[in-house]
């Protein structure tokens, strides 16, 4: 098998990128990269990583980084206790100035404390449902 | 990260002026007694173009309370800082009851500036300011001299 | 002919809006210790915002990502991060500065203890963050500073030497009564007051909002460059207006009260009704598009949804960080700091941080992949772009030593 793939540098147009899921709502960064290295020796981009915990692994503070990753995981699995950080590069549809990927915010970790912050926080506060215009 | 962010806040506390460090001599007090000289002649100057422009009629009463409490305020704060350096030696203790005396002086005179806009309105204030000119000018010689 | 009133009304509402707590004291501290010596530092400021605004909303027009959303991915996470807690935290101190300017402009005219004002003036900002309509308000804010032309007025009707007054700006050097190391400090001040990085995230972040194209870009490049020059003209008249009256006085400007005097010493109660209304007006629009930046900054960085025009249910953790960024305000204005310190640390902390989101734009506005071929910096504005950088990295290292040296500027 022998996948045609774009060519890119992964560090430049993806790392670091804002997500954008399907209604184009903001999801995360991407925090960080999952490779794969196919039999032919090229590396591939296996998947995107975003949510709480990647990007402090990432930059090296590992032990903050993982704790925030099993804590949000253990708080909120996902179906069949799958990674809700994890997004098969497949799933990506547009790589921009955005990349645009086809799943909702809520599917993902990184969305997880929006939802807690608009429930508990901003909700309880008169004025919150309409927009000011 | 921490350590650079605690060395930074303890470097710009350290760059507050008014933090009352010990005179060790004559110059060093000297130095400190000019820029208490300075900071209460800008304190008494404002007070007499506040009641200056008060009596003018081009001031109304809430500003002029409220900034001349201000400047009251002011020049207590920068009475009690200078009472707080401990003289170093028997001249400095001389310069130390010459400003203080100045400074009590000009307090007492910017009270009753305070009490007169609030009591008798404005139209005089610039009558009750006057003794303020001669608190002004002992200040600025103390600070001249000492510079 | 509508179109000509939109951008005239954006403009008028730009030069309003150009002065804050921190133009108007550093501006009246300037003219009181150093006359016009500093003038030149206003206008170098001035063209400084005005490159790194336009280079800001060039970009956030082109490829529709705000200035600090841009920063994390051109240069990394890393430098994303310390950039996010120095631009957090001096946008902290610069909220804090002028919700004090709000308070303090209501309690020169009510005579209520400035501190009960505080929390009233910290509520009504977050107020309008909350439920406003964020345009309208903009507006009426930037209109409503205008009345601040008042120091212009005044320094007319002050009869000055119009040749003293050029000349003391056109050949600056250092008075008598300081020294070299003050004048380089409140150069520093000045600068930083001129070129706010909140006003470049907020800007662009607007111009992501307002969905502007490469179409909008002349209209709205109007404010800019006719509205942040005539604003700074504005700062050299608070300039002007404190050499002539406060500097022959020895008065130093340490409340900002003190400001207003020579407004009321030359045009009365009217100016100075006038004045308190400007200045009310130019630090709560100030306050509101930094409390918006304290968002905009968190929420690009980690890639939340943000937005000034959404409900607030839709960008949960933006308006959380602006609400806790409010309350953190008011707290620390309520331990009754002085609010013109707050300010000079925010302005010269400000000018020390700009190298750190000013880089990262320039950078991107060269960049074809980001701008497209035909928007990338002409020669020309690159050159003076360059300059820039590297006056700001020559102002950035100067100004912890500057700090001690001088004491904070005593």
């Amino acid at each position: 098998m022998m996948p045609r793939g774009r060519v890119l540098y992964a560090c430049l147009d993806l790392l670091d990128r804002q997500l954008l899921d399907r209604n184009g709502t903001p999801c995360g960064n991407v925090d960080d990269l999952e490779l794969d290295i196919a039999d032919d020796g090229n590396v591939y981009v296996a998947a995107l990583l975003t949510g709480p915990g990647m990007l402090a692994y990432r930059l090296k503070r590992r032990r903050l980084g993982g704790w925030l990753q099993r804590t949000s995981h253990a708080l909120h699995p996902g179906p069949n206790g799958s990674d809700r950080t994890r997004v098969a590069i497949g799933f990506a549809y547009e790589i921009g100035p955005a990349v645009r990927i086809a799943v909702d915010a809520e599917e993902l970790a990184s969305h997880d404390l929006e939802g807690w912050t608009r429930e508990h926080v901003i909700d309880n506060i008169p004025g919150a449902r309409s927009a000011p215009e | 990260m921490p350590v650079a962010i605690v060395g930074i806040v303890c470097l710009l506390s350290g760059c507050v002026q008014h933090f009352i460090t010990p005179a060790r001599s004559y110059e060093a007090y000297a130095a400190k007694a000019a820029a208490t000289a300075e900071a209460a002649l800008s304190s008494v100057e404002t007070v007499l173009l506040i009641a200056e422009t008060a009596s003018d009629g081009k001031s109304f009463g809430t500003f002029v309370r409220v900034s001349l409490s201000e400047q009251e305020d002011a020049l207590d704060g920068i009475q009690s800082g200078f009472r707080s350096i401990q003289p170093p030696d028997a001249r400095s203790a001389e310069l130390r009851a010459e400003l203080d005396a100045v400074l009590s002086d000009a307090l007492t005179h910017v009270a009753d500036v305070r009490i007169a806009a609030r009591r008798d309105g404005l139209d005089d204030l610039d009558v009750v300011a006057a003794p303020l000119r001669a608190d002004a000018d002992a200040l600025s010689a103390i600070a001249e001299r000492l510079t | 002919m509508k179109k000509v009133l939109g951008v005239a009304l954006g403009v008028l509402s730009a030069i309003g809006g150009f002065v804050d707590m921190g133009d108007l004291v550093a501006n009246a501290e300037s003219g009181a210790r150093f006359d016009m010596n500093l003038a030149w530092v206003v206008v170098v400021g001035v063209v400084g915002i005005v490159i790194y605004a336009e280079m800001s909303g060039r970009v956030a027009a082109l490829c529709q990502r705000p200035t600090f959303d841009l920063v994390r991915e051109r240069l990394g996470a890393r430098f994303g991060a310390a950039n996010l807690i120095a631009s957090f935290f001096i946008n902290l101190m610069t909220l804090t500065a002028e919700i004090a300017g709000v308070a303090l402009a209501i309690s020169l005219a009510t005579s209520v203890n400035y501190l009960f004002l505080i929390p009233i003036a910290a509520v009504l900002v977050w107020w309008v963050c909350w439920r406003m309509p964020f345009g309208m308000m903009e507006k009426i804010f930037g209109l409503l500073g205008l009345f601040l032309l008042v120091f212009a007025i005044a320094v007319w009707k002050l009869g000055p030497d119009w040749n003293e007054l050029l000349s003391g700006s056109t050949h600056p050097s250092v008075p008598e009564s300081e020294n070299v190391f003050t004048y380089a400090y409140f150069g520093i001040a000045l600068f930083g007051a001129a070129m706010t990085p909140y006003e470049v995230f907020f800007f662009s972040s607007g111009a992501v909002e307002d969905k502007w194209t490469s179409h909008d870009l002349g209209e709205n490049m109007a404010n800019v460059l006719i509205g942040f020059p005539l604003g700074g003209l504005l700062s050299l008249a608070i300039m002007a207006s404190s050499h002539l009256v406060l500097a022959p006085r020895d008065i130093s400007v340490d409340q900002l009260s003190q400001v207003t005097l020579p407004v009321i010493s030359a045009t009365g109660r009217l100016g100075l009704a006038a004045v308190l209304i400007g200045i009310f007006a130019a630090t709560f629009g100030a306050a509101l598009e930094t409390a918006l930046s304290a968002g905009y900054v968190m929420a690009q960085y980690f890639g939340w949804p943000w937005g000034k025009y959404q409900a607030p249910r839709d960008a949960a953790r933006f308006h959380l960080v602006i609400l806790v960024s409010i309350v953190v305000c008011t707290v620390v204005g309520l331990t009754a700091i002085d609010p013109i310190k707050v300010t000079e640390f925010s302005i010269v902390l400000s000018a020390a941080a700009l190298p750190l989101t000013y880089f990262p734009i320039l950078l991107i506005a060269n960049d074809e992949r980001y701008v497209g071929p035909d928007h990338v910096n002409g020669k020309l504005t690159n050159a003076i772009a360059t300059v820039y950088l590297v006056l700001l990295v020559i102002v950035s290292l100067s100004v912890i030593p500057l700090m001690i040296i001088t004491k904070a500027g005593a």
